[in-house]
């Protein structure tokens, strides 16, 4: 048995250190000028303008003489065309799910730039999008990027409520949400509040904050519906805790820390305790696997006189009460799945502060918090329910079941080493290249 | 029953041990890049040390600043959205912006301020005028660049960024003569840090050492307070100068004083590191490279190019002929996708000497096509120089020799240059011609290794 356990550790070692290596060779693809785009958006109240900037060849069917660059002829003559492609790669929608109407204009600068080294490869448009009624809060969707330059991606400089932000738009990060005229007006808090819970749970369902990470755990353990909300409030908690942290070093240390450098250290430590509480489990799980056969041979050959057999028979065909769920592991699985700030919840929380309302941003952090909260318990709940629904059901073939939770168990600790390699390579890997 | 020995997950351990870990390897790391990036003390005496240290920053807090800027234009803007002088100095933010960072895209958005506010303010409005031409440069659209100029010379003869744009664009075109023009009007009109720092760069380029150096230190001595960019930028290049001369220590306190002077400043970074592995300081040069790319993130920026080659140069160093492969396919990648067809942004002579250094038979080919074409927009030293070195290698040693003979009497004096003439010579049988190159090329560079010419090399970066 022990020779037996050595060779699995050496093939669970050379498959982590095969996926790491995969990893941190894997070389990124850099964009280059043709592909860029950028933007200037202007959010006001029921009218958003982006002056957008972008590589002809999206829209190469409009650019009727092929020199690069839409006129304000082509323009008109393809509106209703641009419109509609544009207005579907861009959509502004309102928190109520309204979407802006689109409207497009050309910006005619008449320079006679034309140039015979260097022929144009951008045009400029304007987009116009109008709401009927003053819009509270907006989530922009962006996915204007050239197929063949996966690197592609376009800089927004977004200026909302007097202050400017900028955005990297990229093929990974398509979407932003934009806080609205709620703010401005001491009346409509509470909208904002609403605003923020409803964003809050609808950015929890995006990907991250550790879902499939307790999605496994939970899927492979035997963890009740209170550790699951257990999980899912340490989870928020952690998370919201995490954000004020950022949020006040922002605040008052920018001068020293570049807080966008902080968050990959806070992925690898994340990632660590991933990997470290997935390994433990997978050692567990399975010992206990192979600790539960020797058990099946001994109980059978001892009980097979008992009337109880059959219940013993169904017994050990189920996954044993093998997994460690205590509330220390949960805890530490919690944590570890909020230690990362999503970046959309900071700016949440530095756009409040910005107009000078620091008790609206906490509240707003608190309701964003919440909705977050709510999407994570219910998820975890699902999962705990679904899964007794499961046991319920005929157990073919069996040996699935019994691999189930070691299974899980292997699944937490990959995506453990992938945020940590990730989290290592966004840090640039210094000093070894 | 079940036997379950199963190990309770410690929760002291899972947190503790990797917080410690990520703490010890974290703070070593950060204190050694910041320390890097950031350097507190100076080895240098006057007049190349920076005399203003009191109003130094520790950290560099350039976009912070310029993102102020951005917010108080795009602030006017929301009120009155056509105005043409808001959105030309929107446009001028911007283009600070690019030259801050090297990300592509504040370029893009400098150009759609610009084009926004000739749109409407056609006329009068140079400043406008002067971004696009700035934008014409940093795309390598030379002869836009020289047109945008010279429009606004035309209404205004003494402007100085038209003149600025003029001297470094007929740099980089080889066109010397102009170039010199241009600085003396710069430098008659107001005797600045930047303007005696454009005219060393042209004596350098004329190969005229003291000259060049005597308008260094008048660069030095009209240095004020408050103009940390002119001062890191005199320093970088007065040490890429020094480096060019193989006088290596002093280059790098020149590197180093410029990074006191404006911290992560991206020039400096990839000089110092091109030094750092000429000095076979792998670490060091990988390092430096990691940390200027760190900065930008996703960004496409000037320098992608710069940092891939230099970090294929130092795998290769290293012997690591694979992920120096890597690095070299990711940049041949790229720069295929500028050089060739409607993008060709002037990045022909990269792609190009990237084929040379591989040499296969095919890419020597592809080399002489892409130098052939390159010739038709710019003809400086190094240009010329590629030029030959693509004939040389595809055999055709009078071609070379004539090419060679012209960028020679331009008057660069570039230990790589003449390297590579002695090595033309020699191929022709000219043994005492090659003889008299190479103790040119000792001259100029007396630390100048044959054995790894790819490392040593006058290296602008496109900037």
């Amino acid at each position: 048995m022990k020779a037996k356990w050595r060779r699995y550790r050496l093939y669970i070692v050379s498959f982590f250190g095969s996926l790491l290596l995969a990893l941190a060779f894997a070389s990124p693809t850099l964009a280059h000028w043709a592909d860029l785009a950028a933007a200037e958006i202007m959010v006001g109240e029921t009218q958003t303008q982006i002056t957008l900037t972008f590589p002809t060849g999206l829209v190469a069917s409009a650019d009727d003489n092929q020199d690069g660059q839409l006129s304000p002829a082509e323009v008109r003559k393809h509106q209703g065309e641009l419109e509609k492609f544009l207005g579907d790669r861009i959509r502004l929608v309102d928190v109520k799910g309204g979407q802006g109407n689109l409207s497009i204009a050309t910006v005619d600068a008449n320079l006679g730039l034309t140039a015979s080294i260097a022929p144009n490869t951008h045009s400029t448009l304007q987009l116009l999008y109008s709401w009927q009624q003053p819009v509270q809060g907006l989530k922009m969707h962006y996915d204007l990027f050239l197929k063949e330059a996966p690197a592609a991606h376009c800089m927004a400089a977004i200026l909302n409520q007097g202050q400017v932000q900028n955005f990297m738009f990229t093929r990974q990060n398509r979407e932003l949400w934009l806080m609205g005229g709620g703010l401005q007006f001491g009346g409509s808090w509470l909208v904002a509040v609403f605003a923020a819970f409803l964003w809050g749970a609808m950015h929890a369902l995006s990907p991250g904050h550790g879902k499939t990470i307790v999605g496994a755990y939970l899927a492979g353990s035997r963890a009740t519906p209170q550790q699951a909300i257990f999980l899912g409030l340490t989870t928020t908690l952690t998370h919201t805790t995490g954000i004020f942290a950022l949020g006040l070093i922002t605040l008052f240390a920018s001068q020293y820390i570049l807080p966008d450098r902080l968050l990959p250290w806070l992925s690898i430590v994340s990632g660590v305790m991933v990997v470290a509480i997935g390994l433990n489990l997978f050692i567990s799980r399975f010992r206990g696997h192979h600790h539960h056969h020797h058990d099946h041979d001994h109980d059978h050959d001892h009980h097979h006189h008992h009337h109880d057999h059959d219940h013993h028979h169904h017994h050990h065909h189920l996954p044993p009460d093998d997994a460690p769920i205590t509330w220390r592991s949960l805890l530490a699985l919690g944590i570890s799945g909020g230690l990362v700030p999503c970046p959309s919840a900071l700016v949440l929380l530095l756009s409040a502060v910005a107009f000078g309302r620091t008790g609206l941003a906490l509240a707003l952090v608190l309701a964003f918090s919440l909705g977050l909260a709510g999407v994570l318990i219910g998820l975890g709940l699902l999962l705990v329910y679904a899964k007794r629904r499961f046991e319920k059901l005929p157990k073919r073939p069996m040996g699935l079941m019994h691999l189930l939770p070691t299974l899980s168990a292997l699944c937490i600790s990959l995506l453990g080493v992938g945020i940590t390699v990730r989290a290592v390579m966004e840090i640039g890997n210094w000093g070894m290249g | 029953m079940t036997d379950t020995h199963f190990h309770k997950p410690k929760l002291s351990l899972l947190i503790g041990v990797p917080i410690t870990t990520i703490l010890l390897i974290a703070i070593p790391l950060t204190w050694r890049i910041g320390k890097d990036s950031f350097p507190d003390s100076s080895k240098l005496q006057a007049p190349y040390r920076y005399p203003f240290t009191n109003s130094l920053s520790r950290t560099d807090n350039r976009r912070n600043t310029l993102q102020r800027e951005i917010t108080f234009y795009q602030q006017r803007l929301s009120q009155d959205p056509q105005s043409g002088l808001n959105l030309a100095a929107l446009g001028a933010t911007y283009l600070k912006m690019a030259r801050a960072t090297g990300e592509n895209s504040w370029y893009l958005l400098a150009e759609q301020a610009a084009k926004r506010s000739l749109a409407s303010l056609p006329f009068h409005n140079n400043g406008a005028v002067l971004i696009l031409a700035r934008v014409a440069q940093a795309r390598h659209d030379f002869p836009e660049a020289i047109r945008l100029s010279q429009q606004v010379l035309k209404s205004q003869p003494d402007n100085q960024d038209a003149l600025s744009n003029l001297v470094t664009t007929n740099l980089a075109l080889g066109n010397l003569a102009a170039a010199s023009k241009y600085t003396l009007a710069l430098v008659d009109e107001m005797p600045s840090q930047a303007n005696f720092t454009l005219q060393a760069l042209v004596k350098v380029a004329q190969g005229k050492d003291q000259e060049a150096l005597q308008s260094f230190n008048w660069a030095l001595a009209a240095e004020e307070p408050g103009e940390q960019s002119s001062s890191a930028w005199t320093r970088t290049l007065l040490g890429r100068y020094y480096y060019s001369r193989g006088k290596l220590e002093l280059a790098r306190d020149l590197y180093r004083e410029a990074l006191r002077i404006l911290p992560g400043y991206y020039l400096a970074m990839l000089h110092l590191a091109e030094l750092e592995t000429r000095a076979g300081n792998y670490n060091d040069a990988l390092g430096y490279y990691n940390h200027i790319t760190s900065n930008s993130k996703e960004s496409s920026t000037v320098f992608n190019h710069a940092v891939l080659r230099g970090k294929a140069k130092v795998k290769q160093l290293q012997g690591k002929q694979q992920e120096a492969n890597a690095f070299s396919s990711a940049i041949e990648t790229l720069l295929r996708q500028e050089a060739v067809g409607k993008t060709s942004f002037g990045h022909r002579r990269d792609l190009a000497r990237l084929l040379l250094e591989g040499g296969r038979p095919q890419d020597v080919a592809e080399a002489l096509t892409l130098m052939q074409q390159e010739v038709g927009i710019r003809r400086d030293a190094q240009t010329l120089d590629t030029l030959a070195w693509a004939l040389f290698k595809s055999g055709k040693l009078q071609s070379a020799q004539q090419v060679m003979q012209e960028a020679l009497r331009l008057g660069t004096r570039d230990a790589a240059i003449f390297y590579r003439a002695a090595s033309i010579e020699k191929a022709l049988g000219n043994n005492s011609q090659a003889t008299v190159y190479t103790k040119l090329a000792k001259e100029v560079d007396p630390t100048f290794d044959e054995v790894v010419p790819g490392v040593v090399g006058w290296e602008n970066f496109g900037f």
